[in-house]
């Protein structure tokens, strides 16, 4: 069997640009005094957010990822993603990936939901006949109803989570990225939502999950990733992982 | 380098999206309105009937011949300047989407570009009924069918170079535009140089000014002449360098934009 995703030796850290990094004069000054101010750090930051990982997912695989704030839960899901490009090794994605990282950015507030609606899809790579017949179903199940001829900029932050949800378990990803589960949404909603992921995963394509809700985890995923300050502390079967003593089994 | 090419053949086969993108986002703030888009082409109308009328009018100059010239300097330009107004915000404007969608960057400039040249083509309906009005009606010459493509082409490539520097250097995002005000006014857009400027003062404003080359291949076939071999140089090697730069930012730096945003 193939996998899906596979990960190797992956290794990425990012700049973070501090205001005097960002301004042409100061970089211009820096250059002038042969860029010591920006190599010693002050001023571009480099976080080694991911080091060493490598973990493969094959058909039906929950993953579930799980660290401190800041261990690179979101960097990893986003480099899953390929939004980041790894500095070092590899990460290979078989499929379309459909990701949840940021539920709401990604969304277009000016267009209304079903033009949003037809935006992901196009981007996901879907054909235009393929979205529009899907749209009744999407609707029905975020529950917008009229909501979904306004723009996007008139939903709560609930409607929006629900619209991209909607939108991103209806088009059959292959792999499915989440972050948090789902921030938002009524209780009822959530229960729903559970549901439909029950019935994504039981079509056997791999989710990740990236989470601090340990009861989550064990109730849906069969593999575990665990992070460490960007270092892969554990990957491996669920039932491995001690959640209380943080030590394999 | 494979990875810069990997992103342009895929941000060209979402052709759909960003046509239908660009022109939604154009027509969308004209609706409710009587001339809807038509709108657009307001302040071109404008600025270029205020131009006319000083040199026509006040310095006494022939209107027609006048105000196709102005009117099409200022079509040219609206769409050229691109580079340096919305080029320089294609990334930063599109940060929440870069940030959590790996869509191919170059599906932003993309966009960007379509929208400028339909904004050209709405302006180009109203410029052909101005030029009527006034009796300077020409038949285009053939040759803005290359100047088009030469005109697009670096605005895609500088677009996509201007818009990797200011998302990482902010200052310039506001600096673009007040350039590109200042080129406005200092290349023969709206006046034309005459026999007066010579030596360096020529050099500056036309010989070597790749945006004069760039407006011209575009006005002269739209008033029914040839542009000159001179200016067709400068489109030409403001193409070519754009293509160079392209290939070296987006090869080396591509992958920095979403930290940059």
């Amino acid at each position: 069997m193939s996998s899906i995703v596979s990960v190797n030796g992956l290794e990425l850290s990012y700049p973070i640009y501090s205001i005097r990094a960002s301004s042409i004069r100061n970089t211009i000054a820096n250059l002038a005094v042969g860029g010591k101010l920006l190599k010693d750090g002050q001023d571009v930051i480099h976080v080694r957010a991911l080091e060493g990982l490598s973990f493969s997912l094959y058909e039906g695989d929950r993953l579930g990822i799980i660290g401190h704030n800041g261990a690179g839960k979101t960097t990893l899901l986003k480099v899953l993603a390929g939004v980041y490009e790894p500095d070092r090794g590899n990460v290979t994605v078989h499929g379309r990936i459909s990701s949840m990282i940021d539920v709401g950015l990604g969304l277009d507030a000016s267009l209304t939901g079903r033009e949003n609606i037809m935006t992901m899809g196009r981007m996901r790579g879907f054909p235009t006949r393929e979205i529009i017949a899907k749209i009744p179903d999407m609707v029905e199940f975020s529950e917008l109803g009229g909501y979904v001829d306004l723009p996007v900029k008139a939903y709560s932050a609930g409607m929006q989570a629900r619209l991209v949800f909607a939108v991103a378990t209806t088009l059959e990803p292959d792999v499915l990225l989440l972050d948090e589960w789902i921030g938002a949404g009524d209780a009822a909603f959530h229960e729903k939502a559970a549901n439909r992921m029950n019935d994504i995963l039981s079509q056997s394509r791999v989710m990740v999950l990236a989470t601090h809700n340990f009861g989550m985890i064990q109730s849906v995923c069969n593999k575990l990733l665990v992070l460490n300050g960007g270092r892969q502390e554990f990957f491996g079967k669920v039932d491995q992982w001690d959640f209380n003593l943080r030590a394999p089994r | 380098m494979n990875k810069a090419f990997l992103d342009l053949q895929k941000g060209l086969a979402l052709y759909k999206v960003w046509v239908y993108q660009a022109y939604h986002e154009i027509s969308s703030k004209y609706r409710h309105t009587i001339l809807g888009s038509l709108w657009i082409a307001g302040s071109m109308v404008t600025t270029s009937l205020c131009l006319s009328l000083v040199f026509g009018i006040i310095q006494g100059q022939d209107l027609r011949t006048v105000l196709p010239h102005i009117m099409g300097g200022i079509l040219a330009y609206t769409m050229i300047s691109f580079i340096l107004t919305d080029g320089a915000e294609v990334f930063i404007n599109a940060g929440g989407i870069i940030k959590n969608h790996a869509y191919p960057f170059t599906y932003y400039v993309f966009e960007g570009v379509t929208r400028s040249f339909l904004t050209f083509l709405h302006n180009l309906i109203v410029f052909y009924i101005a030029i009527a009005l006034v009796g300077g009606l020409r038949v285009p010459s053939w040759e803005i069918l290359l100047g088009l493509p030469v005109v697009l082409m670096s605005m895609v490539t500088w677009g996509t170079f201007v818009g990797m520097m200011a998302s990482r250097f902010r200052d310039l995002r506001f600096m673009m535009p007040y350039l590109s005000q200042l080129i406005f006014f200092l290349t023969p857009i709206f006046w034309t140089i005459g026999t007066n400027a010579k030596g360096w003062r020529s050099a500056i404003v036309a010989d070597y000014n790749p945006f004069y080359g760039l407006v011209e291949v575009i006005r002269a076939p739209l008033l029914g002449q040839a542009p000159s071999a001179q200016c067709w140089m400068l489109a030409i090697i403001a193409m070519v360098t754009g293509i160079i730069a392209w290939l070296l930012m987006f090869s080396a730096f591509r992958r920095r934009i979403p930290f940059w945003v």
